[in-house]
């Protein structure tokens, strides 16, 4: 008996090990694969987007719908990083405000000074002049009104009151949105010239402006008093984009609007030309805006570089900083030179016995009554404006409170004694002042996100290391990356563990879990927000899905959380009981307080609870300047998570998804991980698979695309050596790719070489045209330097080995043709030895 | 004497061009700023640098001008390389500008084309009447607390008064700023919450000196009652009284002609080392109250790179630093009869 149970036991034994045996040989368990946010599915080649492809000119509904098919891309990979909140908030209006609607209009507000008025008297103002007038602040004063030579918004604000416009905006009947119309310009939309029948965009636009009795300057100067009540000329609203493009007055928006969309055609070639010189009649030639008048009067004639509709023409052409203004003035601040004047433009003058009261012509709603400078700013309602007769608030005063700058609490204290209109609430006071009367909520222009570093170390390195696309790193710098910010179920759980409207409303912000601001427009025409489409609601279904509307979900982040844990732990990346690491780097310590806090916690309570056998510490930063943040970090690559905030224009939310490009096109990349121009079969559109980048510029300007990526229409490779001919001279030959198909084609047109007589001067540089010849196949250009170019820069072949050679040429898509452009130098043009 | 004032001038000379000279290059060679924004907004930021002086913009790539902060390729196909334009360079040109043409520059951002003389000037006096009017304030409250508390040595009130001080000479001054500005002006109304405006009636503009200068003075008052009041009491304990009160002279006669004039002695330079800091403004207070003085241009100015507020700023303040050492050297030969500058052995 006793035998049979050993055996028993022996065979129960046998039995069980041979049943756990295997389980335990890991050569023979495989590991679930966690998904990575880069992970690529299979993509059919034989559908992938090839040559020219554009669909700037494609519908409203196509258009949009590109948007949400690279929106829904952008966040499954998440390259939006994560939002947190709007720049909107809480404000608070005094009892005497009555605004123009109570329902907050994206895009354009309550209607206060458009179509609100005050009712009973201001009590903290003294000045019974002003008690009626709407009361705000700024905590610095600009001491200028030239938004032209200021990059600061306060500028903007201050010139909008006093400056006019082409177009402006008026609230709807039906108080929910918004109208454009005519202000300076007499038609309430630019007449298209050229447009094109199909898609009714044009690159040349008219209409008809207000000039003579129809309009008239005003002023309070008593310097320049002879301008109030001017008559406005035609020329005058030539005046300001002559002093825009002249390079030599050295403004600071001068390069704003040189090229793509909106820039004027010829801006760009006037800007070059007036380096060291004033714009002449033979340098202005050639730009597009042209005047004239006809049977309907005086007109304007603007000829965009791209093609635009013209609700998009008006959209660019309607700003402040272009109203009239009579060259005569200008040359008169100057004391009779033209330069001077426009250096004292809007400004006090040097010896500030003039300010910017005296120094600007007012043509907008408003004009100057006062400018104590570093005080307080007043207007009174322009009577010369042809929005005076609607205007009910008869002025505008604006407080410089300092104050404000080290106190947040400041401009409330000073609303709550009587003497400001209106008033962000503070996060401290939000407890007590949220559900005040007074309080309403607005909607914001920009979110603020926590942006992400999704790199492995391999792909962080070929962004960052030491031969890094974007920046090259020495290797003892190179960043740690965290393994499982690569793991998609990781990154999802960040997401959903955020309790994003506790935070907001602690901040006195609005919640927000989406890419765009509420006030991005896809259709600014008729004010409809792109994040009220189907496409943007589709593209987030995904992560809103079970949340509390903000994407904020304690139960799918601990099972997010527990995933990644798992996949983690099986690939071997960690081990049972090890912890996770991660910086929040912040712009300044006391986000730590506002914000950094309790997103850790919401982040480590969350992934601490989830049972997935790992750890998670989350560790704060922030550097010495609140700009750390960005140069220090997400734009080197330096971070896992940091916290930053980027718009755009509004009106074109499209354009601003470059930002998430990651080969950094437009310098402002702020989240790393996927290669956006690899074809990873995630985005297929219009029955072809496309990278992220390939669709987004087909989609903003017209695409070249190989293979479903963006490509270069043109490349040329580093010469050979260059042969000494009999003569002296010198022949070399370059390999070069040019895009050369039915829609597309690149067309070199010369090749320019160049040297320095003398290298360490930059003043002895020079160039001259020389010989080139493209082989039959295209793929060869033979260059000859001739042997007295080659002696005119012995010199510099004498220091340095070489003549560097420049391409120049032109692109062709879709029939259209670019002007000729330098296109690439090429160095490398040594003599055989 | 006059040879000793003269070199002493000379030297006080010298050194504000060292000063200057370093706070120019040092300045400069702080990290560049860069832009944040796409390609057009950071191409705009450096073709203005390149216009104020700042910034080179090279058709090259060069060597010999350090890290190039930008490449842009413009839509005619000009290249634009942006180089920080090499200190030294500047420093010449700077210091030409001062010496040919007595040219300190305009302000590129605290206010556009303005001459950065002329802000500094601009700003001085509301600075200096606060702070003269909180030091004639302040010396005779500050001295006179400290005599009282001298003479009751020991006493109930002199415990009151040294307790006083020490407790509000040890409140950090923006605490004071913000608690009198709450109480005296927002809680009770009594004063006006922020400094009045050009427009604002005359009693306004009187009430509104009231909180700045109670504010500023409060230390100084705290700081010369506790000076006198140890200058005092060390004085009346010498000998030299005790011999004045031995012939007869009574105890008010011999505090007031001997006790007091050479309890004086440290004291009165402190007042003219005060002065010197009248000029200076404060930067909190200004702040706070919203006075457009002086009290934060520096700051300002460094913040918003306008470097040549900047350097009249620091300019004017070396200079009266230094001028005012050679006054306060000077007087204490005043004060003290003993003390001859200049003199040899």
């Amino acid at each position: 008996m006793k035998k049979t149970r050993i055996l028993f036991t022996a065979l129960v034994g046998t039995l069980f090990l041979a049943a756990c045996g295997p389980k335990k040989t890991s050569s023979e368990f495989k590991c679930p694969e966690g998904e990575s946010v880069n992970t690529p599915v299979e993509v059919d080649q034989s559908k992938l987007a090839q040559g020219a492809q554009s669909y700037v000119y494609a519908s409203a509904a196509d258009r949009t719908n590109i948007l949400g098919t690279l929106e829904k891309y952008a966040v499954d990979q998440k390259l939006t990083g994560l939002t947190l909140f709007e720049n909107g908030g809480y404000v608070m209006y005094a009892d005497n405000i009555v605004k123009g609607t109570n329902n907050y209009i994206p895009g354009y507000g309550f209607g206060i000074l458009g179509e609100g008025s005050i009712n009973a008297d201001l009590p903290g103002e003294s000045n019974s002049a002003w008690k009626r007038y709407y009361h705000t602040f700024q905590t610095d004063d600009p001491a200028t009104l030239n938004y032209m030579n200021s990059t600061t918004s306060v500028v903007g604000t201050l010139m909008g009151y006093t400056s006019g416009s082409y177009w402006g905006t008026e609230m709807n009947e039906t108080k929910d949105g918004y109208n454009w119309v005519a202000s300076l310009a007499k038609e309430n939309r630019p007449i298209a010239m050229d447009a094109d029948p199909d898609t009714h965009m044009a690159t040349t636009f008219k209409f008809h402006v207000k000039t003579g009795s129809e309009f008239k300057y005003r002023t309070n100067s008593s310097t320049f008093a002879a301008y109030n009540n001017r008559e406005v000329a035609l020329e005058d609203y030539v005046t300001p984009y002559k002093i825009y493009y002249t390079q030599q007055y050295g403004l600071a928006r001068s390069t704003d609007n040189l090229t793509g969309s909106g820039s004027i055609a010829g801006g760009q070639d006037v800007y070059n030309a007036t380096k060291n010189t004033e714009v002449t009649d033979e340098i202005w030639e050639n730009i597009g805006i042209k005047t004239g008048t006809d049977a309907d009067g005086d007109y304007m004639q603007f000829t965009f570089n791209v093609p635009c509709t013209s609700f998009f023409a008006m959209y660019y052409l309607a700003s402040g900083m272009f109203a009239p203004v009579p060259a005569q003035f200008i040359t008169e601040l100057g004391n009779g030179s033209f330069a001077d004047g426009v250096a004292a433009w809007g400004n006090f003058s040097k010896d500030l016995k003039l300010s910017p009261l005296d120094t600007w012509l007012c043509t907008g709603s408003y004009a100057l009554e006062r400018w104590d400078n570093n005080k307080q700013i007043v207007y009174q309602v322009n009577p010369n404006s042809p929005d005076a007769a609607n205007l009910k608030i008869p002025g505008v005063h604006i407080n410089i409170l300092s104050a404000a700058k080290q106190d947040q609490e400041a401009a409330l204290k000073e609303f709550l004694a009587g003497k400001l209109s209106a008033v962000g609430i503070p996060s401290t006071k939000l407890d007590e002042y949220k559900n005040d009367p007074r309080t309403t909520m607005t909607s914001g222009d920009s979110t603020f996100k926590l942006n992400m570093n999704t790199c492995d170390q391999e792909r962080w390195e070929e962004l960052f290391g030491e031969e890094g696309a974007i920046k090259q790193t020495e290797k003892a710098d190179h960043w740690k990356c965290e393994p499982a910010m690569t793991n998609k179920n990781f990154v999802d759980g960040l997401s959903f563990a955020i309790d994003r409207k506790t935070l907001a409303v602690k901040n006195g912000r609005t919640p927000s879990s989406n890419y765009f601001a509420t006030e991005y427009m896809i259709d600014p025409e008729n004010g409809i927000s792109y994040n009220s489409t189907k496409a943007h609601k589709d593209a987030v279904a995904e992560m809103a899905e079970g949340t509390d509307g903000y994407g904020y979900s304690l139960e799918k982040a601990k099972a997010s959380f527990k995933q990644a844990c798992q996949d983690l732990i099986c690939a071997g990346v960690y081990e049972k009981g090890d912890t996770i690491d991660l910086e929040v780097a912040w712009m300044e310590t006391v986000d730590f307080d506002t914000m950094g806090n309790a997103i850790k916690n919401n982040l480590e309570d969350a992934f601490n609870s989830c049972d997935g056998g790992l750890y998670l510490n989350v560790t704060n930063w922030a550097g010495q300047q609140w700009s750390d943040v960005y140069y220090k970090k997400m734009m080197v690559g330096q971070f896992d998570i940091a916290f930053g905030s980027i718009s755009g224009n509004t009106y074109d939310p499209l354009n601003f998804l470059e930002v998430l490009k990651s080969d950094n096109s437009s310098n402002f990349t702020l989240n790393w991980g996927a290669d956006t121009n690899a074809v990873d079969g995630k985005i297929f559109y219009d029955n072809k698979y496309w990278s992220f980048d390939a669709l987004w510029t087909a989609a903003d300007h017209g695409a070249y695309v190989i293979d479903g990526q963006n490509a270069p229409m043109y490349q040329f490779q580093q010469a050979s050596l260059a042969t000494v001919n009999a003569d002296g001279s010198w022949t070399v030959e370059f390999g070069c790719e040019l895009a050369n198909t039915t829609d597309a084609k690149a067309v070199v047109v010369a090749a320019v070489a160049y040297g320095y007589v003398d290298p360490l001067d930059e003043d002895t540089y020079d160039e001259y045209e020389v010989e080139m010849e493209l082989s039959a196949d295209g793929k060869k250009i033979t260059v000859t330097i001739d042997a007295e170019l080659v002696e005119y820069f012995g010199a510099f072949v004498e220091a340095m080995g070489y003549i560097g050679v420049d391409f120049y040429g032109y692109t062709e898509m879709f029939g259209t043709a670019g002007s000729v452009s330098y296109w690439t130098s090429v160095f490398a043009v040594a003599p055989q030895a | 004497m006059t040879k000793y004032v003269i070199k002493r001038l000379i030297l006080a000379f010298v050194t504000a061009f060292i000063i200057l000279s370093l706070t120019f290059i040092l300045m400069k060679l702080l990290p560049f700023t860069k832009p944040i924004g796409n390609a057009e907004v950071q191409y705009s930021y450096y073709m203005s640098q390149v216009h104020l002086g700042f910034v080179l913009d090279l058709p090259r790539e060069a060597t010999g001008y350090g890290e190039r902060l930008f490449r842009y390729v413009d839509s005619t196909g000009l290249v634009h390389n942006f180089y920080q334009t090499p200190v030294m360079v500047q420093y010449v040109s700077w210091l030409r500008n001062i010496f040919t043409k007595w040219e300190w520059g305009t302000s590129t951002y605290i206010m556009p084309n303005v001459s950065a003389i002329i802000i500094i000037g601009h700003r001085l006096p509301t600075s200096m009447y606060i702070n003269i009017l909180s030091v004639v304030w302040s010396v005779p409250l500050g001295i006179g607390l400290g005599i009282f508390a001298a003479l009751k040595k020991n006493t109930m009130v002199d415990h009151v008064i040294s307790t006083l001080v020490m407790v509000f000479i040890s409140v950090p001054s923006f605490v004071l700023i913000t608690f009198v500005i709450w109480i005296f002006a927002y809680r009770l109304n009594w004063l006006p919450t922020q400094w009045a405006q050009v427009t604002d009636p005359t009693l306004t503009k009187f009430l509104s000196y009231i909180i700045p200068v109670f504010v500023l003075s409060f230390g100084s008052i705290c700081g010369y009652t506790r000076f006198t009041r140890a200058e005092l009491c060390e004085v009346m304990e010498s000998e030299y009284l005790l011999l004045a009160r031995t012939k007869g002279l009574t105890k008010r006669q011999a505090i007031l002609r001997h006790a007091l004039r050479n309890a004086m002695v440290p004291i009165v330079p402190s007042i003219l080392a005060e002065f010197i800091g009248i000029l200076g403004g404060s930067m909190i207070l200004e702040t706070l109250y919203s006075i457009p003085g002086i009290g934060g241009l520096f700051v300002e100015a460094l913040n918003a790179k306008d470097y040549n507020v900047l350097f009249v700023d620091m300019a004017l303040f070396t200079t009266i630093s230094l001028v005012a050492g050679v006054i306060l050297d000077l007087s204490y030969g005043f004060i003290d009869p003993r003390i001859r500058m200049g003199a040899r052995k």
